[in-house]
């Protein structure tokens, strides 16, 4: 589901270091920098952590933004090089003893929800989390965000053909490995892909 | 499978964390924001977690960049697999589940078969699939080109050479064409040098000013590529190009149309060719050819003698051979000197 972008004069506003515009753009896309960090992440990243830490860098580096028009690009890359940071961390934690990496829990889902529904979050999430983080991207914000091609290429600095061809790759190897997890009676014939 | 619904079947992200994100996030703006020194020491901890996560063995995920420049240079990626390139990308994944976003140059793949491992290029252009074998990819400015070597692949193309875009199980070459204006333009000049057909050729450029934006520099050049292509083909097609050319205002070129444009409407009559040697009497001296004088003058001569013999004396000082005898006979059939 697509979140409102945040009223655009706040960018501007901040540059020219406005009283309060600062605080007020990170608050406006604080929702944002969560969803991106919550999507993104995976199952194995404290969201709350990087978005909080995406946020920080947000404020000190704003006046290395040219203008207002890259704003959103340039606090997406911020997002995502903290969340690369951060999943190599939770992975390196993986083999410190007692460390234990911390799994996002559905604190938004009541007792309604099933253990199936659960369990099939869990692999929707975990089958995200092992596309490469180009593929990751954008079927994150193609299909998640409800955002076109052409918002995305422009999110991601890359060109619209670019965004096309991995959101087809993203596609099919998510669609691959979905149907190779899921425990269902068709799966259990012999894969075509034989070499 | 519908993707968007599996996809939603994931958490939502928790407004209550949300809430507690804007409470942390305000009470450090009411402190003061940590320094730069703050973070050296969690930098270099970063640094040291993320040097261990690329030397330390297993099968975790990993991500390499892919970068070299002239010479080609050799990766071990896991036992199953190994690659040698000239370019530039970058390889993620386990030893059995291989991704490369591969950004240009050259990249050759071995694949142990019957390993089971799956590894997949991906381009702008194209993506390849593989189970079991041996292949090339070769990324520039004219498209992709896959040579498989042996074994099995699955060619994926946006834009595929041939009309089938899905080519598997074969061996062979296969091209994925480029997704730009200034691509196919790439292309089109390659399979020129190459001596490729007029009809490759021509799809190319059609590919092409498909792409180009109407007014575009990019636009200008292809209409040329196909007044050249044509002209060979299709003259009735060649001239409209031409004129469509002359017509659009594009500069970088408008000699060589105009004079394109002459010699095809000449081929219907010289009614419909005047405008264009007209034009091309008004050129600067340095683009100027006597042979357009010559062809002036003849479509000139029953109406305009006086003019066309003044043409061809001038034309004739700088003219040699073939085209001096030419415009003698021309000279001639006015009762010349």
């Amino acid at each position: 589901m697509s979140l409102a972008i945040p009223n655009p004069s706040l960018v501007p506003a901040a540059l020219a270091r406005e009283p309060g515009a600062l605080d007020a753009l990170a608050e406006a896309w604080l929702p944002h920098v969560y969803r991106w960090c919550h999507r993104l992440g995976g199952p194995s990243l404290d969201a709350e952590d990087a978005a909080h830490e995406a946020l920080i860098v947000m404020c000190r580096r704003l006046d290395s933004v040219n203008s207002p028009a890259v704003f959103q690009s340039w606090l997406f890359n911020i997002c995502r090089k903290i969340i690369a940071n951060q999943r190599k961390r939770a992975w390196f934690k993986r083999w410190v003893p007692g460390a234990a990496v911390r799994e996002q829990e559905f604190a938004g889902w009541g007792p309604d929800r099933s253990l199936e529904a659960r369990r099939a979050a869990v692999m929707v999430w975990k089958v995200l989390e092992r596309l490469p983080e180009s593929q990751r991207e954008v079927l994150v914000l193609v299909e998640l965000e409800e955002r076109t091609n052409a918002e995305t290429a422009e999110l991601l600095n890359i060109p619209t053909g670019t965004v096309k061809s991995r959101l087809r790759a993203a596609r099919e190897a998510f669609r691959r490995d979905l149907q190779r997890i899921t425990p269902h009676p068709s799966n259990a014939a012999p894969s075509a892909k034989v070499s | 499978m519908d993707i968007q619904k599996e996809l939603r079947k994931m958490p939502e992200p928790d407004p209550e964390a949300i809430d507690r994100l804007r409470s942390k996030f305000r009470a450090t703006r009411t402190e003061r924001m940590p320094s730069k020194a703050t973070w050296i020491a969690p930098a270099l901890a970063l640094a040291a977690a993320a040097t261990l996560w690329v030397v330390l063995p297993g099968d975790a995920p990993r991500e390499l960049t892919l970068n070299a420049s002239g010479a080609t240079e050799t990766l071990t990626w896991s036992d199953q697999v190994q690659f040698e390139f000239s370019g530039h990308g970058t390889v993620s994944g386990t030893s059995q589940d291989v991704t490369v976003q591969w950004d240009g140059g050259r990249i050759a793949v071995q694949v142990a078969p019957n390993t089971g491992t799956e590894l997949s290029i991906v381009t702008d252009e194209a993506i390849i699939q593989v189970i079991g074998t041996a292949f090339t990819v070769e990324r520039d400015g004219t498209g992709v080109t896959i040579d498989v070597t042996h074994g099995r692949v699955a060619v994926d193309c946006v834009l595929a050479d041939s009309e089938d875009a899905h080519v598997t199980n074969e061996i062979g070459t296969w091209t994925c064409l480029p997704l730009t204006a200034a691509g196919m333009e790439t292309r089109a000049d390659m399979l020129k040098e190459t001596g490729a057909s007029l009809q490759e050729r021509l799809k190319i450029v059609n590919r092409g000013l498909e792409m180009a934006e109407i007014g575009t520099t990019q636009h200008g050049e292809l209409l040329a590529r196909r007044v050249e292509v044509l002209t060979a083909s299709d003259m009735p097609a060649a001239l409209a190009d031409a004129e469509n050319y002359l017509d659009a205002g594009y500069t970088t070129r408008k000699t060589e149309m105009q004079r394109s444009a002459s010699r095809l409407a000449l081929y219907q009559s010289c009614d419909r060719a005047m405008p264009h040697l007209e034009a091309l009497q008004e050129v600067p001296s340095t683009d100027k050819l006597a042979m357009d004088a010559v062809l002036l003058a003849e479509c000139l001569a029953p109406t305009e003698p006086e003019r066309a013999r003044t043409l061809l004396e001038q034309a004739v000082a700088e003219l040699e051979s073939d085209d001096l005898q030419r415009a003698q006979n021309a000279l001639d059939g006015l009762g010349g000197k």
